[in-house]
C-alpha cells in the first residue's frame, strides 16, 4: 500500500466497514474539505477495482475509564469504478484545490481540499494515475517524508524551505557557533571581560567614596581621614579617571573584535552563497538577500559591540549594588526594589508600543521611498500622460503619512518615557522618606552619609533598567539575524560535484536527453519524459510557447538544476558524473536575461576567459555582431558599462554576451532566445555568423521566433514539458502539426505587414 | 498550440441571454455559445475567471474552455437571468473560496513568523504565516487578506467591522 497521508487508527475499522483490509488498498490519502466546501476529513482510497471517497469527520471519543479513541464518523461515500476513471487531476484555486477526473467519459469532481492537503493529493494523483493506467511508478521516498512539522514540538515549520522551528531553536548553540568566528581573539575577549568587571567594580566603589566615606569619615571629627579634603578629592578623581580609561580601552578592543568577527562572518556567508545552487536563489528573493546579509551582520555587530558589553557591565553593577544595599540596610533595600516589577512591566509595555510605532514609521518611510523611486524611474511615462499633479499628490500623501508617523514616535518618546522615569523616581521618593526618617531617628544605625550612599546605589541600580528591559527584544533580533546567516552558510548545494568526477579531455559535444523529468515544485512537472539527441557539431532548435519548459532544458543541461528522472548524457557520460570544470568550460550559454558586470566592455567579454588577447576579444565581437557598435563608442572596448555607467540597448547587451560565449569557445553552445531583442536584420546576420562558426560545435537554439531557427539541422517542438513533434523543418511542415500551425501563423503575420518569404 | 486567428485574439465577445446558455452538468458548468460570426458550440465544462476579483466579483467574468482559451466574457451575471446568475455565482464562489476571519483570537510573532488563531466562518482555525508583512495585504480600503505557508488565504471582509481586540492584534500590519 502506498500511504501518502498517515493512516490513523480510526481508518482501519472504517475500511473494514467497507469490506476492505489494509492489503486491499493500493493508494491512500486524506484531504480536509468536503465537496460542499465545509470542513471535513475525507479519505481517498484506491483499490484494485475502485476509488472510494469517504467523507466524514474524525473525533475523539472518550469513554469513562477508557483510553480516548479516535473514531471516524462517516457521512457519505462515493465509489468510482477504476476502469471508467481517467485523467485524475488537481485543480488549484485561491485557497482550495479540487480533485477532478473523467468518469465514464464525463468531467467529474471527486474531492476538495484546502491548500494544506494539496501536497498529499498531488502525490496521491501521481501514484493513483500510474495504477489506473497500469504503469509501474517508481516510489520516490521524498514523497513520504512529511517534514513540514517540527519533530520536537509538532508545530508547523513557518517556512517550508527552512526546517527551523522558532520555538525549539537552540539559542546557546548559535552563540557558540559565533564564538568560532572569534577564535584568535580569545585574549582580547578575556581582556574585555576583565575590563568590564573592573569598570563595574569601580562604578560600585565610586558612590561609596563620594558619599558615606566623604560625609562620615572625611567631614566628621574623630576619624583618621578627618579633614584630609585634598586627598579625598584626589581619590575620587583617580577613581573616575581609572574607570574612564578602562572603559575607553575596552570599547576600542571590543569594537575591533566585533568588526573583524562580522567581517569574517560576511566573507563566510558570501562564499557560501557563491557555492550554492540555483534552487536556493529561486526559493528566496535574490535582491533582498545581500541586503539582508548586510543588515543581519550589522545587527550582530551592534549587539556584540554595544549590547553585550553593556549588558554584562550593567548586570554586574546591579547585582553588586543590590548586594551592598541589602548589606547596608535590609528594610530600606526592600523599599528601593519594591517598584522594580511595576517599572519593568510598564516599560516592557512601552517598548512594545514603541516598536510598533517605529515599525509603522519605518514602513511609511519605505513606502515614501518606493513612491519616489517609482515616480522618478517612470518619469517619462508620467510626463507622457501628463500626470505630474497626481504624482505630486501621491507623493504628498505618503510624505504626510510619514510625517504623522514620525511625529507620533517623537511624541511617544517624549511623554511615555518621562512617565516611566517617574515610576523610578517614586522609588527614590520612598527611599528618601523612609531613609530620612531612619537617619533622623537613628534607626538601624542610619547616618546621613550612609543614606547618601544608599541613594547613590539605588540610582546605580535604576539607571540601566530601561536598557535591560529592552534587552530581550535586542537579543531576539540578534539571534534571529544569526540564525538567518548560519542558515545560509549551512545550506547544502543540491547540485554537487561527484567526488571523483569524470574528466573529458577533448569533449566532442554529443548531447543526449533520455526520458528527462523535472519539476521546480513537487508534483508539478515542468519537464516530462523528454528525449532527444544532438550529434557532435550538429544543431538543434527547440520551439514552444513561453512557459513550455524550453529554458529549463538549457538549465538542466548546464546542470544548474538536478534532473529528477532520466539522464542527460554528454559524449555518453551522465552530466552528474562530469567535473564542473569540464562542464562549464565546454558548455556555453547565452540566455534571455543578459547580465553585464560593472567594468569595460572588454572585461565583460573576457569574463569567461580572462587570458584572452585583445585580438581574440575583437574576433569574438566581430562574430557576435558587436564589433561595429563598439568601435563607434568614443572609448571603444574600454567603455565602462554596467550599473551606473553607459546604458547599452537590449540588442547590444545581447551581442556583448554572445561575444562572451563565443570567446569561451565551448563545444556545446546554448542560445536561449539570445537574439530576441535584436531587429530581424541583425539577427539574420548574427545567426549566419554563428552557423559559420558552429561547424565543429554542437548548437542548441531556443526561440519562439521561427525565423531564428531556419538553419538548424533538426527541431523539437515542446509543449507543457513534453516533446510533441520532432524532425527537420521540412518534415514538420509536411506533418502539418503544431509546428506547421505556428509557422503559418508567423508567416501570416509577416504577410500582413507586407513581407513575403 | 491551437490555431488562433488574429481577430479571435483581439475581439471581445460578451455572453448575452440570446447567445449563451449556461447549464449545470455533473457539478460543473457547461456552456452552449453561438458567436455572431461563428457556429454554435457546446463546451462540457467551462471555467469562470474573475477579471476584477476584489472590486467586481460578479462582473467581468472570463469564460474559459478546457485549454484556458477565452470563449466569451460576462459583463454582469445579472444580465443572464436569475437562474443562470445563481449558477454562475455558486461556481465562482466555490472557485474563489477563501476563509473568512470573523475574529482574531491571537497572533504570536516569533522571529518574523507569526502563528495565528482566528475564528473563521466554520470554527477556529490555526495557521502559520511567514514574512507577515509581505503576506498581509490590504485589498481596497476596508478589506484585507493574509496568506499562510500553504497558500491558503484568509480574508477580513471589513476591517472597520472587526472588534477592537482583534484589530489591535493586526494593527501593526495595516
Amino acid at each position: 500500500m502506498i500511504e501518502v497521508s498517515k493512516m490513523g487508527s480510526e481508518i482501519v475499522p472504517l475500511l473494514q466497514d467497507h469490506g476492505l483490509r489494509c492489503e486491499d488498498v493500493a493508494v491512500f490519502a486524506m484531504t480536509d474539505m468536503a465537496l460542499d466546501g465545509t470542513r471535513a476529513d475525507v479519505c481517498l482510497v484506491l483499490t484494485e477495482k475502485e476509488l472510494l471517497v469517504i467523507t466524514g469527520y474524525v473525533r475523539d471519543e472518550g469513554r469513562p475509564g477508557k483510553k480516548h479513541a479516535r473514531v471516524f464518523s462517516e457521512t457519505s461515500c462515493e465509489t468510482y469504478g477504476s476502469e471508467k476513471l481517467k485523467e485524475l487531476k488537481v485543480e488549484e484555486y485561491i485557497s482550495t484545490g479540487w480533485l477532478t477526473a473523467t468518469f465514464d467519459g464525463e468531467p467529474t469532481e471527486l474531492a476538495a481540499m484546502t491548500k494544506t492537503s494539496l501536497r498529499d493529493v498531488r502525490i496521491f494523483v501521481k501514484y493513483a494515475s500510474a495504477k489506473l493506467e497500469g504503469r509501474e511508478e517508481e516510489i520516490d521516498e521524498n514523497d513520504f517524508k512529511d517534514d513540514r512539522f517540527c519533530p520536537k514540538c509538532g508545530r508547523r515549520y513557518p517556512d517550508p524551505e527552512r526546517k527551523i522551528c522558532p520555538h525549539c531553536m537552540e539559542k546557546s548553540k548559535l552563540f557558540k557557533r559565533l564564538f568560532v568566528f572569534a577564535k584568535g581573539y580569545r585574549r582580547y575577549m578575556a581582556a574585555i571581560l576583565f575590563a568590564l568587571c573592573l569598570t563595574a567594580a569601580l562604578g560600585v566603589i565610586a558612590p561609596y567614596v563620594s558619599t558615606e566615606f566623604f560625609y562620615d569619615k572625611v567631614l566628621r571629627a574623630g576619624n583618621s581621614w578627618y579633614g584630609r579634603l585634598l586627598e579625598a578629592a584626589l581619590l575620587v578623581l583617580l577613581l573616575r579617571l581609572c574607570s574612564m580609561g578602562i572603559g575607553t580601552l575596552s570599547g576600542i578592543i571590543s569594537a575591533r573584535v566585533s568588526a573583524s568577527v562580522t567581517y569574517k562572518l560576511k566573507i563566510t556567508i558570501f562564499s557560501a552563497i557563491e557555492r550554492l545552487s540555483m534552487s536556493f536563489f529561486s526559493a528566496r528573493q535574490t535582491g533582498g538577500l545581500m541586503n539582508q546579509i548586510n543588515n543581519d551582520s550589522n545587527e550582530i555587530y551592534w549587539f556584540f559591540c554595544m549590547g553585550a558589553p553593556e549588558l554584562i557591565r550593567n548586570v554586574i553593577q546591579i547585582a553588586a549594588a543590590l548586594v551592598i544595599m541589602f548589606i547596608m540596610n535590609v528594610p530600606l533595600a526592600l523599599c528601593a526594589v519594591v517598584v522594580v516589577p511595576l517599572f519593568a512591566f510598564v516599560v516592557n509595555r512601552l517598548f512594545s508600543r514603541m516598536h510598533t510605532l517605529h515599525a509603522r514609521s519605518y514602513r511609511s518611510s519605505r513606502a515614501l521611498n518606493a513612491t519616489l523611486s517609482d515616480a522618478l524611474a517612470g518619469f517619462r511615462v508620467v510626463k507622457a500622460f501628463s500626470r505630474e499633479k497626481e504624482e505630486t499628490a501621491r507623493f504628498n500623501d505618503r510624505s504626510e503619512r510619514l510625517a504623522r508617523d514620525s511625529r507620533s514616535v517623537t511624541v511617544f518618546n517624549n511623554t511615555a518615557f518621562p512617565a516611566a522615569s517617574f515610576i523610578m523616581n517614586l522609588s527614590n521618593l520612598i527611599v528618601w522618606s523612609v531613609g530620612g526618617w531612619m537617619a533622623v531617628t537613628g534607626t538601624g544605625g542610619m547616618t546621613y552619609g550612609r543614606l547618601m550612599a544608599f541613594i547613590a546605589y539605588s540610582a546605580l541600580m535604576n539607571q540601566p533598567m530601561f536598557m535591560l528591559v529592552d534587552m530581550a527584544s535586542w537579543f531576539t533580533a540578534c539571534t534571529n539575524a544569526m540564525q538567518r546567516l548560519f542558515e545560509i552558510s549551512d545550506a547544502e548545494p543540491d547540485v554537487r560535484e561527484r567526488e571523483d568526477p569524470v574528466k573529458l579531455d577533448g569533449m566532442r559535444g554529443d548531447v543526449e536527453f533520455k526520458n528527462v523529468g523535472f519539476s521546480y515544485e513537487k508534483g508539478k512537472k515542468v519537464i516530462d519524459g523528454v528525449s532527444f539527441s544532438v550529434g557532435a557539431g550538429r544543431s538543434l532548435g527547440i520551439v514552444g510557447h513561453s512557459g513550455a519548459g524550453k529554458s529549463t532544458l538549457a538549465n538542466l543541461l548546464m546542470r544548474l538544476y538536478e534532473v529528477e528522472e532520466g539522464e542527460i548524457l554528454i559524449d555518453g557520460v551522465n552530466v552528474k558524473d562530469l567535473s564542473f570544470d569540464d562542464l562549464r568550460r565546454n558548455v556555453g550559454i547565452v540566455s534571455q536575461e543578459t547580465y553585464l558586470f560593472v567594468g569595460t566592455i572588454a572585461d565583460n567579454i573576457r569574463y569567461a576567459r580572462p587570458d584572452a588577447t585583445d585580438e581574440d576579444v575583437i574576433a569574438a565581437s566581430k562574430l557576435a555582431g558587436a564589433h561595429d557598435f563598439i568601435v563607434k563608442l568614443p572609448d571603444g572596448y574600454e567603455t565602462m558599462i554596467g550599473f551606473g555607467h553607459k546604458d547599452l540597448s537590449g540588442g547590444e547587451r545581447q551581442r556583448v554576451s554572445i561575444a562572451r560565449a563565443i570567446l569561451l569557445n565551448p563545444k556545446i553552445l546554448i542560445l536561449d532566445e539570445a537574439t530576441a531583442a535584436m531587429d530581424t536584420a541583425t539577427e539574420r546576420m548574427i545567426s549566419e555568423a554563428l552557423t559559420d562558426i558552429s561547424k565543429d560545435r554542437t548548437t542548441i537554439m531556443i526561440a519562439h521566433r521561427l525565423s531564428t531557427l531556419r538553419d538548424v539541422d533538426s527541431l523539437v517542438v515542446i509543449d507543457k514539458g513534453k516533446i510533441v513533434e520532432s524532425g527537420t523543418h521540412d518534415e514538420l511542415i509536411r506533418a502539418k502539426g503544431q509546428y506547421f500551425d505556428l509557422y503559418k501563423l508567423q508567416l501570416d503575420a509577416l504577410r500582413n505587414i507586407g513581407i513575403t518569404e | 498550440m491551437s490555431k488562433k486567428e488574429l481577430r479571435d485574439v483581439v475581439k471581445l465577445r460578451y455572453a448575452t441571454p440570446e447567445n449563451a446558455v449556461f447549464e449545470e452538468k455533473r457539478g460543473f458548468v457547461s456552456l452552449t455559445f453561438r458567436p455572431e460570426d461563428g457556429e454554435e458550440k457546446t463546451y462540457d465544462r467551462v471555467k469562470l475567471q474573475r477579471n476584477f476579483p476584489n472590486s467586481t466579483p460578479d462582473g467581468y467574468l472570463s469564460v474559459l474552455d478546457s485549454e484556458d482559451n477565452e470563449i466569451c466574457l460576462i459583463r454582469d451575471v445579472e444580465e443572464l437571468g436569475e437562474e443562470t446568475a445563481a449558477l454562475l455565482r455558486r461556481e465562482t464562489a466555490r472557485r474563489y473560496y477563501v476563509f473568512t476571519i470573523k475574529k482574531i483570537l491571537s497572533v504570536n510573532q516569533r522571529y518574523g513568523f507569526s502563528y495565528w488563531k482566528v475564528e473563521a466562518g466554520d470554527g477556529v482555525r490555526e495557521f502559520t504565516v511567514q514574512d507577515t508583512y509581505r503576506n498581509f495585504r490590504k485589498l481596497g480600503a476596508d478589506r484585507a487578506a493574509v496568506t499562510d505557508v500553504d497558500g491558503n488565504r484568509y480574508e477580513i471582509p471589513s476591517l472597520s467591522g472587526l472588534d477592537r481586540r482583534s484589530m489591535k492584534k493586526i494593527e501593526l500590519y495595516i
